[in-house]
């Protein structure tokens, strides 16, 4: 029996960390079953006041399933979740369906209270299933169903980013259109016993009587009080025994790195040079389409008078723009995963390469797959059947096919594989607790809660659809890759000799205990307003502010962490090939701050996100967020693990100088120069003329504004170039390999540097 | 937007209200940025000593143990100062695995690069100075938005502020590397100096 090596770290932090995983995910678990228990309910039937069906359960989940697959989530939003360029369709028809009836009922103030009367007022029967709508309601289906037609289905030229007679089928459009009204009852019908709606009241709509709920405001308080509290506590404990409980380093090491050319590559990390083309090919058309995508804000019609949304509509742009931004970065992470395999083990099983090789081909297969199965399905050229499994599924951040999904799950798990075989020799000497099997623990989550997203269907309740996919943006995308990428930049700083193996295990376990006690339940707080039981509400509001106490201190943690790779100062290039890595690590220090830190944690109370869910500070935090954290990390990696790929002629410390300096000013300027004043005036106009208001192309009223966007876009772009062609010239000429070194005996194999004594010796391998 | 009425009787737009106080958290979210910046770079480099205190007088270090760790190393290529514990001492203390993993005796690295010298201090340098070249951009905007209409003269003042907290925030950056340099020179050469007794290695 092969004698593994002991801990190097207390097992408390071990047992720490299993603990409060198994608390985080038991009460996330209890709300599982509570969404299941208490949905908004989706009638078998809506019938007039005469007994006339208007439509049965059956059309409104099609009419689910149409909305999604011709990408209308992509285009508005329901519930506030989805895109910004159209309208929120549950607010909008709400609003119109108000108006329509006060008209018809003489519109006096009489009439306004019996509309608010009528529409609040819960005439759904569980025991027949059947729900009773007046006839003002009715009549305002039909009415907001031909300005839906005129507007959306079948407009008759290009405008508002959609394509003409975009959904031709009269059933469809019904079906459509029933769906959203359904979405409309959800959020005005009282809760039988309760003076709010399935929704939590949410949208903010005077015409209805929908206002901030007392739940809402109570919850928002007393999770403010936690949140003040549990800062100033934990903050002040950290202060005062960060130190003593062996949180900063010993000595800090002096290393001088072993040239990149001279470091041995094996066949496997040759393969992962064109993992990284495909990658920089991604960034590269993920942020041209995204050009396009923001273009349709300042010109509904078009391109610069192009009749692009003919080919490329918004809602298909945004799609792209997203699943790009996703394929891009678990591109590089799949890469960087088989790259430092063989640093941490030392050594590579053979044909690995075969299997590295296999997973590329697959990942091509899934990403121009469901890019083009995508088209296919919003442009209405595959049959009802076959949509959602081999075009678009349509739920905004798992827009792919099913069948891309399945695929790509598939191909996660042949990494798993390849990552398993690559460290096995490794694995089995070492404790289950240290740093080789959390990398490969953090590896297993990737794909197994990207997995859960399949819980998500096209007909699925939408509350329950929604949960689910929460647990793939929330958890998979906020909270394992965010691990994941601790555990990289870790493994990174003790390959090139920063810190030391026991301290990047202390750091990760801390991470996983921070990101387990806030972040899990934190899932939550997507879900205030999606049709889900109260206390969706209550746990989310809480620990969505309790969640700001560990990640303030992970934010100000990694910012601090992402800066000790410039301790290693370079004196030159060649002392030192790393300096634009570390400083691509640095600027996702300053991101995770500004993006996740800031920009998160101001929309996450529900008094705040009552009136900001779907206005653009949620694009802002999500573009500082993902780009700026996921992004930079990707190009950070990008570019350590190419600079040992590269041939030494054909490495250019201009070219990345220059996407390094372009990919943050230009967020920079994207964000503070557009996303965040816009979304602050977006914010306004919703609290002073109502949620619907605010979203209908209300930003077309600061057109300056808006180009405003221009700099920052064209700066970004240009950023991403020559990461492309850099990228491109070392696929092509990958540095030869050489022999795979012997076996490491024990420590993560130093074979990046050479340990310096003060005197100039080299010490150590 | 609505109009708001001002002290002195006029009445400003909301929107002109919004912008201004969008110009002030620029200026001084570039200010607070390269605060914050500068604080987490102390930080990252208090990590390898953490616990020892260093006393300038002297120009040596204390660790929690009360032993000295006086210069033993000027490391000119990297600006860098090495202070060292006597190794007998160390290798007798019972926190010696805790704190240095060789029997050489512990080591302190003192960095004499300054914050605004170093690739972290011109990166968040290049970040505070887009901040402001946005508050420029919006005080220009503002300023053309509202020319010949009741508030321009707000903007003209914005404008020029905005002008001054770019100009000043320049004045710092990188790009005066003159007045950077000679600093780090005259620390380097008092570091290297006969008075000290210290050239290289001593």
């Amino acid at each position: 029996m092969t004698l593994r090596r002991p801990m190097t770290v207390s097992p408390l932090w071990l047992q720490g960390s299993i603990l409060t995983f198994i608390i985080g995910f038991t009460i996330l678990a209890f709300s599982a079953v509570r969404i299941y228990q208490d949905p908004a309910p989706v009638p078998e039937k809506i019938v007039d006041e005469t007994g006339k069906v208007l439509f049965t359960r059956q059309e409104i989940l099609d009419g689910q399933e149409l909305f999604l697959t011709y990408g209308l989530m992509q285009f508005g939003t329901i519930y506030g979740h989805g895109a910004y360029l159209g309208p929120d369709f549950t607010a909008d028809y709400l609003h119109r369906e108000a108006e329509s009836m006060i008209r018809r009922y003489g519109g006096t103030e009489g009439a306004r209270g019996r509309v608010r009367r009528e529409l609040q007022e819960n005439r759904y029967d569980p025991a027949t299933g059947t729900l009773i709508w007046t006839q003002g309601q009715a009549e305002a289906f039909e009415e907001i169903h031909r300005h839906f037609g005129e507007m959306v289905y079948g407009r008759k030229v290009s405008g508002e980013g959609l394509k003409p007679a975009m959904i031709a089928d009269d059933a469809e459009t019904r079906a459509i259109t029933g769906f959203i009204a359904w979405t409309a009852w959800t959020a005005v019908a009282r809760r039988p016993g309760r003076a709010y709606s399935y929704t939590n009241n949410w949208p903010p709509e005077e015409l209805v009587g929908n206002s901030l709920t007392g739940d809402a405001i109570m919850w928002s308080a007393l999770s403010l009080v936690a949140l003040l509290g549990g800062i100033g506590i934990v903050l002040g404990l950290y202060g005062r025994f960060s130190g003593a409980v062996g949180w900063h380093e010993t000595e800090e090491r002096r290393v001088r790195f072993v040239s990149p050319a001279s470091v041995p590559l094996t066949p496997a990390q040759r393969v992962t040079a064109w993992f990284f083309l495909v990658a920089a090919v991604l960034f590269l058309l993920q942020n041209l389409i995204g050009g396009a995508t923001v273009h349709y804000m300042v010109e509904a019609g078009g391109f610069f008078g192009i009749d692009l949304p003919r080919w490329l509509p918004y809602n298909l742009t945004r799609t792209w723009h997203l699943q790009m931004a996703i394929f891009f970065v678990a591109t590089v992470y799949l890469a960087a995963g088989i790259f430092l395999a063989p640093l941490i083990a030392g050594r590579e099983p053979k044909g690995q390469w075969v299997l590295a090789s296999t997973l590329l081909g697959a990942l091509a297969v899934v990403v121009f797959g469901s890019l083009g199965g995508e088209y296919l399905s919003y442009h209405g050229m595959l049959p009802r059947g076959q949509r959602a499994f081999l075009g678009a599924q349509g739920w905004e951040y798992l827009d792919l096919g099913r069948l891309w999904m399945y695929l790509l799950i598939v191909g996660m798990v042949l990494w798993l594989a390849i990552i398993y075989r690559g460290l096995r020799p490794r694995l089995a000497t070492e404790s289950r607790g240290n740093l080789p099997w959390l990398f490969m623990y953090s590896a297993l989550s990737i794909p197994a809660f990207y997995a859960v997203g399949l819980l998500t269907h096209t007909q699925s309740t939408f509350a329950i659809g929604d949960f689910w996919r929460f647990w793939v943006v929330h958890l998979w995308v906020e909270d394992f890759l965010e691990l994941f990428t601790t555990m990289l930049v870790a493994l990174i700083f003790v390959l090139m000799g920063i810190v030391s193996e026991r301290f990047a295990t202390r750091l990760i376990y801390f991470d996983v205990m921070l990101y387990s006690v806030g972040g899990v339940v934190g899932t939550l707080h997507h879900c205030y307003f999606s049709g889900g039981p109260a206390v969706e509400m209550a746990l989310g509001a809480f620990f969505s502010a309790a969640e700001v106490i560990p990640l303030t201190l992970l934010t100000v943690e990694a910012w601090s962490f992402l800066q000790l790779g410039n301790r290693q100062q370079p004196g030159d290039v060649d002392s030192f090939p790393h300096r634009w890595a570390v400083l691509f690590l640095a600027s996702v220090g300053f991101w995770n701050f500004l993006g996740a830190g800031v920009f998160g944690f101001l929309i996450n109370l529900p008094v705040v996100s009552y009136f900001e869910i779907g206005t653009l500070l949620t694009s802002n935090h999500g573009h500082a967020a993902f780009m700026g954290v996921y992004g930079m990390l990707a190009l950070a990696l990008t570019v350590f693990c190419i600079r040992y790929l590269a041939r030494p002629e054909d490495w250019s410390e201009g070219l990345v100088r220059f996407s390094f300096w372009a990919t943050n000013l230009g967020l920079v300027l994207m964000i503070l120069g557009h996303l965040f004043p816009l979304g602050v005036l977006q914010l306004g106009d919703v609290v002073t003329n109502g949620y619907w208001h605010a979203r209908s192309e209300w930003f077309r009223n600061y057109p300056w504004l808006s180009w405003a966007r221009m700099p920052g876009d064209l700066v970004f772009m240009a950023g991403s170039a020559p990461m492309a062609w850099l990228a491109l010239k070392v696929a092509l000429r990958t540095r030869r390999t050489i022999e795979p070194t012997a076996p490491s005996e024990s420590n993560l194999a130093a074979t990046l540097y050479t340990e310096v004594t003060p005197t100039g010796a080299t010490s150590g391998a | 937007m609505p109009a708001i009425l001002t002290p002195w009787g006029g009445t400003v737009d909301l929107i002109q209200v919004l912008l201004l106080a969008y110009l002030v958290c620029l200026w001084v979210g570039g200010w607070i940025l390269e605060a914050l910046a500068r604080a987490h770079f102390h930080r990252a480099r208090r990590f390898a000593h953490g616990g020892f205190t260093y006393d300038e007088g002297l120009d040596r270090y204390e660790c929690p143990q009360g032993e000295l760790l006086t210069l033993d190393t000027y490391d000119d290529r990297n600006k860098l100062a090495i202070y060292q514990a006597p190794a007998a001492s160390c290798n007798a203390c019972v926190l010696k695995t805790f704190c240095t993993p060789h029997d050489e005796g512990r080591r302190v690295y003192h960095s004499l690069a300054e914050f605004h010298e170093t690739d972290l201090g011109r990166f968040h340098r290049g970040l505070s100075l887009t901040i402001l070249v946005i508050a420029v951009g919006f005080s220009a905007g503002g300023l053309i938005a509202w020319w010949n209409r009741p508030g321009e003269w707000l903007f003209l003042i914005a404008s020029g502020m905005s002008l001054m907290m770019l100009w000043l925030d320049l004045r710092d950056s990188p790009a005066r590397a003159d007045s950077a340099l000679s600093t780090a020179h005259e620390r380097q050469s008092w570091w290297m100096s006969e008075d000290r007794g210290t050239t290289g290695r001593r």
